[in-house]
């Protein structure tokens, strides 16, 4: 027996509720008029659910682009336009050769190299320079991160942030990427477009700068969680964050670039995550993007080894499942096909004749007076010296230390007290 | 996670003008082999216009064919190093499935860049870099063969199809075709075909250059083995450059005739764990550091090596990609490698000579 939607006793009629069988609500059948008029003031919060549920699918969809409506998104994550309009960079600054071409395509990049670029003294000093601004710059952007803001708020607070350094926002217009940094958010490992949507407590999100000063481009990115996240995302960035660092102590000259992802593989591989096969490392100079590419998987056939002088990104992307992706139809974000997270770090490194400098991991100049800083700087040593103490996360894997993955350098931990997860630093 | 039975194996087509690619190509798209084959005949080296180049997948059921122009897919733009054509081409067939995917290059491409974009993609994407495939004019191949672009296409080639057999006259004029071919590389399988009938079995799932299928070494065991009973001191330098341009058979030339295209073959003993490492840096100096304009230009390098635990590594290499990888252990194997084996290692290339042994066995401390 079918019972009466209304009383829930008698027998169910016929009678359907019209607004249900219009709504596509199956089952609202009532034993007789009286009851369901009897039972209306109950019944038909069901129309308002099931209506407010409809409208809010129906508005998520239309903040999406109308090519991206029939995209079947991997996870959780939905971009958020439309986006702000695009944000100008003061004639003052000098800008690259893609900052105005229309497909924005680089003329210098164009030209194929044929062996990696060996960096003089006045050309390192320019990356120096460089590289010392984009960490400022991405520790500003990071110490904004909280429930709430937008990508695209972040956007403005880099854009900004070049400016005021001189400097080009390096993504705007490259490749017609349309936003003055990349901001990927959970299972976005890379290219993430600001936009719209309010960062959300348990977010993790990884910001990745790049200025053009003096004729040379910077690059550094880093994962941060919003506000508190789950242990699982802090052991993902504190692993990743662990292989680059680990990467980055084996480069000398004579080593070979394809021991980088011989050595990220060993970090990563215990842990079961998946490494991005997609992305790599790059060379940079005064190319945003050039020679050596570096891989960051076991195994592979890349030629060359390193000497000095050259200057090169190390950016593992490691995804908590699949190393798969799958691109959103925006030509960039690059996401996990399994929606699970990803995370990334990287920095610009130079090769000495001893070892590797990081370059966007600059010695402190100035003396803040952060406690966290002066009990580290022993352990920090040089820059020399990627694998100093402040760097790695801390000793024991169990804890919860959000600032280890956080923040990727004694100097940033100031600008992102803020943000420290679950037990904090102190 | 892509397993190696998930690769799609890809095939490239080489051969000179009017060899008899595209009539091999018909031939594959038609013939009854029950295989779901993707053919891409446009060019392959230029990146810039992919969208003006079309992929002909034939239906194994129905016998039909269809056509679709290649699209750039979404955010490939962006991906590091990614060559845009291979990224088309991916991305087609994974929206459709196929067994083999074949390209045919021009008659005027080099395939060595094409085959090191396919081998190092390999890493990242669903194809796999089955074999390079030279489809020879055997009728205008004497006339053709002082052409720098045919030696490549010949010295870069895992599978030779001597095309037009039955328009080659005298049986003579047959071994001296080969032989001229053989010069140029001779470790290659080189298959007689009339009309580019070639057995279609012998062309699919090749495993040229995968360390694990034990097919492409094979070949390079069974070149060697006959060498090495012709050799006493284990030692021996293949030579065919200047040197051989006394040959008689091309009268008219004084020349040499290969433009330095030459091919040598190092026999190596059972190697300790210090040598291995050695040759290790060996093959990358070798490959990796610019030699200048008198320098060794190493088109292709294969090997195998014993070691004194008695295990094998298979050695493949385009210009300068290398790997270096354990073989499969098979009882079965067509390599038959047991602990008194000899390794080997032959080097394909521009001014590949003697020094290159020499320097060889002295990197190694032989």
């Amino acid at each position: 027996m079918v019972k009466c939607a209304g009383c829930g006793v008698k027998e169910a009629s016929r009678l359907e509720c019209p607004n249900c069988k219009k709504l596509g609500i199956p089952g609202s059948f009532f034993c007789d008029q009286d009851c369901f008029k009897s039972n209306w003031g109950t019944h038909k919060a069901i129309h308002s659910i099931l209506q407010a549920a409809a409208k809010a699918e129906e508005e998520k969809n239309e903040t999406l682009p109308p090519n991206m409506r029939n995209y079947n998104f991997t996870g959780p994550l939905r971009p958020v336009y439309p986006l702000s309009e695009k944000r100008e960079v003061p004639p003052h600054i000098a800008r690259p050769d893609y900052a105005d071409d229309p497909q924005g395509m680089s003329a210098c990049e164009a030209v194929r190299e044929r062996t990696v670029k060996i960096l003089t003294k006045e050309e390192i000093e320019s990356m120096r320079k460089v590289c010392r601004l984009a960490r400022e710059v991405l520790d500003l952007v990071a110490s904004h991160i909280k429930p709430g803001v937008t990508t695209d708020e972040l956007d403005a607070i880099c854009h900004q942030a070049c400016i005021d350094r001189d400097s080009y926002p390096s993504p705007l217009n490259y490749a017609k990427f349309p936003k003055s940094i990349c901001t990927s958010v959970n299972e976005v490992i890379c290219h993430g477009i600001p936009d719209q949507r309010p960062l959300v407590e348990g977010d993790i999100i990884n910001l990745d700068v790049t200025l053009y000063h003096g004729g040379f481009h910077g690059d550094l990115n880093a994962t941060y969680p919003v506000g508190k996240v789950d242990q699982d995302s802090l052991d993902l960035m504190n692993t990743t964050k662990k292989s680059m660092e680990d990467a980055i102590a084996i480069c000398k000259p004579g080593v070979p670039f394809r021991d980088i992802g011989n050595k990220i593989e060993e970090v990563i591989k215990p842990k079961g995550y998946g490494i991005v096969r997609r992305y790599t490392g790059h060379g940079i100079n005064q190319r945003f993007h050039g020679l050596p590419n570096i891989v960051f998987y076991g195994g592979s056939k890349t030629p060359g080894k390193m000497e000095a002088g050259q200057v090169f990104t190390i950016e593992p992307m490691i995804n908590a499942g699949t190393s798969n992706l799958d691109h959103w139809r925006d030509d960039w974000t690059a996401v996990t096909m399994d929606g699970s997270r990803s995370a990334q770090f990287e920095e610009t490194i130079l090769i000495t004749e001893t070892g590797a400098e990081i370059l966007t991991r600059p010695p402190p100049t100035t003396s803040s007076s952060s406690k966290k800083k002066k009990k580290k700087s022993k352990a920090n040593g040089g820059t020399s010296t990627p694998n100093g103490g402040s760097s790695t996360p801390n000793g024991s894997a169990g804890t919860p230390n959000g600032d280890g993955s956080a923040t990727p350098t004694t100097e940033a931990t100031a600008g992102v007290e803020g943000l420290v997860v679950e037990g904090g630093e102190e | 996670m892509a397993t190696n039975q998930d690769e799609i194996p890809v095939t490239l087509l080489t051969g000179y003008l009017g060899a008899g690619k595209s009539t091999l190509v018909d031939y594959i798209l038609k013939a009854d082999h029950g295989y779901k084959v993707a053919v891409c005949m446009n060019d392959f080296g230029d990146t810039t216009d992919i969208e003006s180049r079309a992929l002909t997948i034939n239906d194994p059921v129905t016998g039909e064919q269809t056509s679709a122009f290649l699209t750039l897919p979404n955010g490939c733009l962006c991906c590091s190093f990614k060559d845009l054509g291979i990224a088309a081409v991916e991305d087609m067939v994974a929206r459709q499935p196929v067994d083999w995917v074949i390209i045919e290059l021009t008659g005027l491409a080099d395939p060595g860049p094409v085959a090191k974009s396919f081998w190092t993609n390999e890493e990242m994407g669903d194809l796999e870099l089955d074999a390079v495939v030279c489809v020879i004019d055997g009728r205008n191949v004497l006339k053709q063969i002082s052409e720098p672009t045919l030696q490549r296409q010949i010295a870069l080639a895992d599978l030779l199809l001597l095309n037009k057999t039955d328009l080659i006259t005298s049986s003579s004029d047959l071994t001296t075709i080969e032989s001229r071919i053989r010069s140029l590389n001779p470790s290659a399988p080189l298959r007689r075909t009339e009309r580019s009938r070639a057995d279609l079995s012998s062309l699919f799932r090749v495993g040229a250059y995968s360390g694990g299928a034990q097919r492409g070494i094979g070949t390079l065991l069974d070149s060697s083995s006959t060498d090495n009973h012709n050799n006493q001191t284990h030692e021996h330098d293949h030579q065919h450059d200047e040197n051989c341009s006394h040959d008689h058979q091309i009268s008219h030339h004084h020349k040499p005739h290969y433009d330095g295209i030459t091919t040598i073959s190092i026999s190596l003993p059972p190697l300790s764990p210090d040598k291995f490492k050695a040759l290790n840096t060996f093959l990358q100096d070798t490959l990796w550091e610019p030699h200048g304009p008198h320098g060794p230009e190493i088109l292709r390098t294969k090997g195998l090596v014993v070691t004194t635990q008695g295990e094998e590594w298979i050695i493949q290499g385009v210009a300068d990609l290398f790997e270096v990888t354990r073989a499969a252990p098979a009882p079965n194997s067509k390599t038959g490698v047991g602990k008194d084996q000899e390794g080997k290692l032959v080097f394909i290339g521009k001014g590949v000579g003697p020094e290159l042994a020499r320097a060889c066995r002295h990197a190694l401390g032989l």
